[in-house]
């Protein structure tokens, strides 16, 4: 009895002990990281943008008598530490109409800051002397502005993870799953296969650090693609590989033999049991491959940081000098790194577990589903 | 005749036919294998790479010691010494330290959730063990730098909470799910009859339990370890930001600095170049060695059980 | 299996071209490279007036005007602040340009440099003399000043170059023999190759104290120190000027306070420069416009903003 009691009270602890681990970090994440999450912390760039703008300025009577209304750019603003926000706009405000110096329309919006104006830097005026700095200007007809619109956001870091994830699965999706078929509707016995499934069971347990070197080695600097989401896109696919093939195959071996003795039986090829049959009965669980590869892409830091890089910017090439990108997790960590700044770092993790979440959600949701069916 | 001419065409057309077809698939065949065969080249290609650049500071004129990389136990690129030997051993003290302390706790939570507990708290529990399988690795490291560290540096005989212990915590912690999710389905896999059979001879719940289905599950929960295992020695960036990454002396006790082989390598490989980059592939190749070992278990593992069904 | 094999010898036959070809490419682009090369230098009237006509073209562009392309920047850390910053604002003056910086470590951006992969590389110490190549140019456009920082619950206020030395060797292990706490110290370093570690170990001569010792914590990063430092009474780290905040103390160096005038006035022991190198067969017309923005007043202004010390 005894014995009995001392076992029970093991489990409960050795359980209670897990679930608490858990609880304890998301609450540890969500407590630092909640406070920061707002609509302008997911909206926003991660660096402040600053433009120079040429604006038309009117000198006209207004008769808003408000302190933080400037008539000539027809615009509430607000003194802060450094310079001047603005608050809101007035219809037809000229602002809106701005241009930047590529002569291209550049609208000046709510929030964004105004540093300098012509020349003279704004960062030492009160409220009155900006006023009048800018009525003054006001006489000029056309006047730049230096306008600098706020970062601090992680807008940049959910696109990129977006492309990150794109790429990766449009590489590594049609590879595994064609392996997968390969694996259980084709090979036989054999060495072959042994090789092959070695191979997938290796490339399973290898870290990703590991595919970290060998992306940096191979696609960075051999390939010359610089840092860049191809890079990082090629390195993943590999790293996912094993999680797909191995998901997809299970499904496939799951489906009934019949089905397609049936189809070969009513005359279809092989090929077209495969892809009209085996496939489409296999499709919950290539979904479930797929969306298992997503948390582990959202989840993955070692292995992006040597070949996709850490800029907060949106790529706008797949390799070379612009391509460079952060995801969520990798700009979480050179946050650690670099800033020490626990509260942003959290925030950022706590928009990941969410993320995390919803897919394990999914995931269940589709293999109950599926199981029903059958 | 005109009859017969064109019969014999059909006929010879319909095996043209058949023999494109049977091309077509052929081809579709060889694209799928191509398809599986990326896993191998990859495989291969990796080895090569990390290997060809990591062994090379030890072969030519300015060739490096290889025995003084295996057995030093000092890094400091700067002053061209590199030894591994205290990062193999601060990777092994962590690995074990962890395997220790996470499969018991895996273990019987694996137990309490497949035997003891209801289903409503099932329900609650296998989630959030899923979740925290899906936690990224920095973010533990976060929570072992915010919460961890500050706890240890209070209870430690030394001044600083970077430590082994910290190490172990952290890992143990990514461990648990890894060993509890799959520890869990080898215990389900033991058949009812079993179970029966015990309880029918007048043991109670428990004995069954640790008597009967346990043993049962050996090969599973040891292949669950082993996968703990490889987890372990191959986690980066957690750890990077709670060891402390002495450059140099083998860990005596749990509250020493460590340094594992995978933080040598992420810590300075965006700084590196020259040789000091190619004894970071050195390390790697140290790394990768290990976990060669780790796998070849784990297929053997498996294949043996694989065998036994 | 004949066919498999036959395949297989395919796959691995392609793979080779593929990186035969590869490797082609990068020969072209090189020889077409030399080839700009021997131009430039058997015409040299012909690139005199092409610098002439660039240097208007930077003189122009302060006008916001035609200059265009992209500008690679590797190197330091340390720096990454401000040359955000500073990038904002040039991008935001030359549409046209833009700037790709990466913090890789001063070691790397020379090295990036020499190779001829970035077209600036940022260093955060001197370059070292087997560092230096004749076509490699430095440019100093800030200093900056290391700081010694602790715990705001140390007592110890300033420190010598002879104790940091023999703190960071481990000779004195102990606070009271600095005239602290009885508390042993916590040493905090950074990881080899950093810019700021081998700048500081540079200048509290450890070499000759026998090096860092064993028993230091060594942390990846500025922020990592100082989140280590902020939450270990005991712990003594370095940082870059612009990373002291409240979280930390700044310690007085041989009595002197690590403040930006001290350090351009050349009383506080620990600074160094923060440079740009390029090859001079690589400067091209937007590369040469950026690091005369650096070094000019709307610039400089951007150093001081973030705790460095202008070059004038």
């Amino acid at each position: 009895m005894i014995k009995d009691a001392i076992g029970k009270i093991a489990l409960y602890v050795a359980s209670s002990l897990s679930v608490m681990t858990l609880v304890i970090i998301i609450g540890f994440v969500f407590v630092k990281g909640l406070p920061g999450i707002n609509f302008d912390f997911l909206t926003r760039q991660w660096q402040d943008k600053t433009t120079f703008v040429n604006v038309t300025l009117q000198n006209t009577e207004d008769t808003d008598l408000s302190d933080s209304y400037i008539p000539s750019i027809r615009a509430y603003v607000e003194h802060s530490e450094e310079s001047f926000t603005i608050i809101k706009l007035k219809d037809g405000s000229s602002l809106e109409k701005a241009k930047n110096l590529k002569n291209e329309t550049y609208e000046v919006k709510k929030k964004d800051m105004i540093t300098k104006i012509d020349s003279t830097n704004v960062k030492d005026m009160s409220m009155e002397e900006f006023s009048e700095q800018m009525n003054s200007v006001a006489s000029q007809g056309i006047t730049r502005l230096k306008v600098t619109r706020p970062g601090g956001g992680i807008q940049p870091m959910l696109i990129s993870t977006l492309y990150i994830i794109l790429l990766s699965l449009a590489i590594a999706a049609p590879v595994g799953i064609l392996s997968a078929l390969y694996l259980t509707e084709y090979a036989k016995k054999g060495k072959i296969l042994g090789v092959i499934q070695f191979a997938i069971q290796m490339l399973a347990g290898i870290p990703s650090i590991i595919y970290g070197l060998f992306g940096m080695l191979v696609f960075v600097q051999l390939l010359k693609m610089q840092y860049s989401i191809l890079a990082g896109a090629l390195t993943l696919s590999i790293l996912l590989l094993p999680t797909i093939i191995s998901t997809t195959s299970e499904s496939l071996k799951a489906i009934p033999k019949g089905y397609r003795e049936s189809s070969l039986g009513l005359g279809a090829t092989k090929l077209q049991t495969n892809f009209r049959v085996v496939l489409p009965n296999a499709l919950p669980g290539i979904l479930v491959a797929i969306i298992l590869s997503i948390g582990r892409i959202v989840g993955e830091s070692a292995a992006l940081i040597w070949t996709a890089g850490t800029i907060a910017q949106v790529p706008s090439a797949l390799t070379g000098n612009t391509a460079s990108a952060a995801t969520l997790t990798t700009k979480l960590y050179q946050l650690l790194k670099e800033e020490g700044d626990v509260a942003s770092a959290c925030s950022i993790a706590v928009v990941i577990i969410v993320l995390i979440w919803i897919l394990n959600l999914l995931s269940k949701w589709i293999t109950k589903r599926f199981t029903v069916k059958e | 005749m005109m009859v017969k001419h064109l019969l014999k065409n059909t006929e010879a057309l319909e095996s043209i036919n058949m023999k494109t077809t049977k091309i077509r698939e052929k081809i579709i065949e060889t694209v799928f294998f191509l398809c599986a065969l990326i896993s191998v080249i990859s495989v291969v290609a990796i080895i090569a790479f990390v290997f060809s650049k990591g062994l090379k500071p030890f072969f030519g004129d300015h060739a490096y010691n290889f025995l003084d990389f295996i057995t030093g136990v000092r890094w400091d690129p700067e002053n061209n010494q590199y030894g591994v030997f205290y990062m193999i051993a601060g990777s092994v003290f962590a690995t074990a330290g962890a395997i220790i302390i996470g499969v018991p706790i895996g273990l019987l939570t694996a137990v309490f959730i497949a035997e003891v507990a209801p289903k409503s708290l099932v329900k609650i529990i296998k989630p959030a063990i899923e979740l925290l399988a899906g936690i990224p690795s920095v973010i533990y490291g976060a929570f072992g730098m915010g919460i961890i560290i500050p706890v240890i540096e209070k209870i430690s005989p030394q001044p600083q909470g970077q430590s082994l212990l910290a190490v172990i915590c952290v890992l143990t912690i990514m461990i648990l799910p890894t060993i509890i999710t799959l520890s869990e389905s080898s215990l389900r896999a033991v058949p009812k009859s079993y179970r029966e059979a015990s309880l029918g001879l007048g043991a109670s719940k428990m004995q069954t339990i640790f008597r009967t289905v346990i043993p049962a599950a050996k090969s599973g929960i040891l292949s669950a370890t082993v996968l703990g295992i490889g987890r372990a020695i191959g986690e980066t960036m957690a750890v990077m930001m709670i060891a402390g990454n002495a450059i140099g002396g083998i860990p005596t006790s749990i509250w020493d600095k460590v340094r594992p082989l995978t933080v040598n390598i992420s810590m300075e490989m965006g700084y590196a170049s020259g040789t000091h980059q190619e004894m970071l592939f050195a390390t790697g190749v140290v790394l990768f060695v290990f976990i060669m070992f780790v796998n070849i278990t784990v297929i053997r593992i498996t294949h043996k059980t694989v065998e036994k069904d | 299996m004949r066919l498999k094999k036959f395949v297989t010898l395919c796959m691995v036959g392609a793979m080779v071209f593929a990186f035969a070809g590869c490797s082609k490419k990068d020969n072209n682009t090189n020889s077409n490279n030399a080839n700009t090369q021997e131009t430039t230098e058997t015409t040299t009237e012909a690139t005199d007036a092409a610098t002439t006509e660039s240097s208007t073209d930077a003189a122009a562009t302060t006008d916001g005007s035609s200059l265009s392309g992209t500008v690679v920047i590797t190197g330091s850390t340390s720096v990454e602040k401000i040359l955000n910053d500073m990038i904002d604002e040039f991008q935001a003056m030359n549409p046209d340009v833009t700037i790709n910086y990466t913090g890789t470590g001063s070691s790397a951006g020379i090295a990036d440099t020499l190779a001829g992969s970035n077209d600036l590389g940022a260093s955060s110490r001197e370059v070292k003399d087997e560092e230096k190549s004749d076509t490699m140019k430095e440019v100093v456009w800030a200093h900056d000043g290391i700081a010694v920082i602790t715990n705001p619950a140390n007592p110890v206020a300033d420190i010598t170059l002879e104790n940091l030395a023999k703190i960071y060797s481990g000779e004195i292990t102990n606070w009271n023999q600095v005239g602290g706490n009885d508390a042993p110290i916590v040493i905090v370093s950074r990881e080899g190759a950093s810019g700021t570690r081998s700048a500081f170990e540079e200048l509290i001569k450890l070499e000759d104290n026998g090096g860092l010792t064993e028993d230091a914590t060594v942390v990846e990063g500025n922020g990592n120190v100082q989140t280590t430092v902020a939450g270990n009474e005991n712990a003594i780290g370095y940082v870059s000027f612009s990373f002291i905040d409240d979280t930390v103390k700044g310690l007085t160096v041989e009595t002197v306070e690590p403040t930006a005038e001290n350090a351009k006035a050349g009383t506080y022991p620990l600074s160094r420069p923060f440079l740009f190198v390029y090859d001079e067969n690589n400067y091209t017309p937007q590369t040469q416009a950026f690091v005369e923005f650096a070094t000019s007043d709307d610039g400089q202004a951007f150093v001081e903003e973030h705790g460095g010390i202008r070059i004038d």
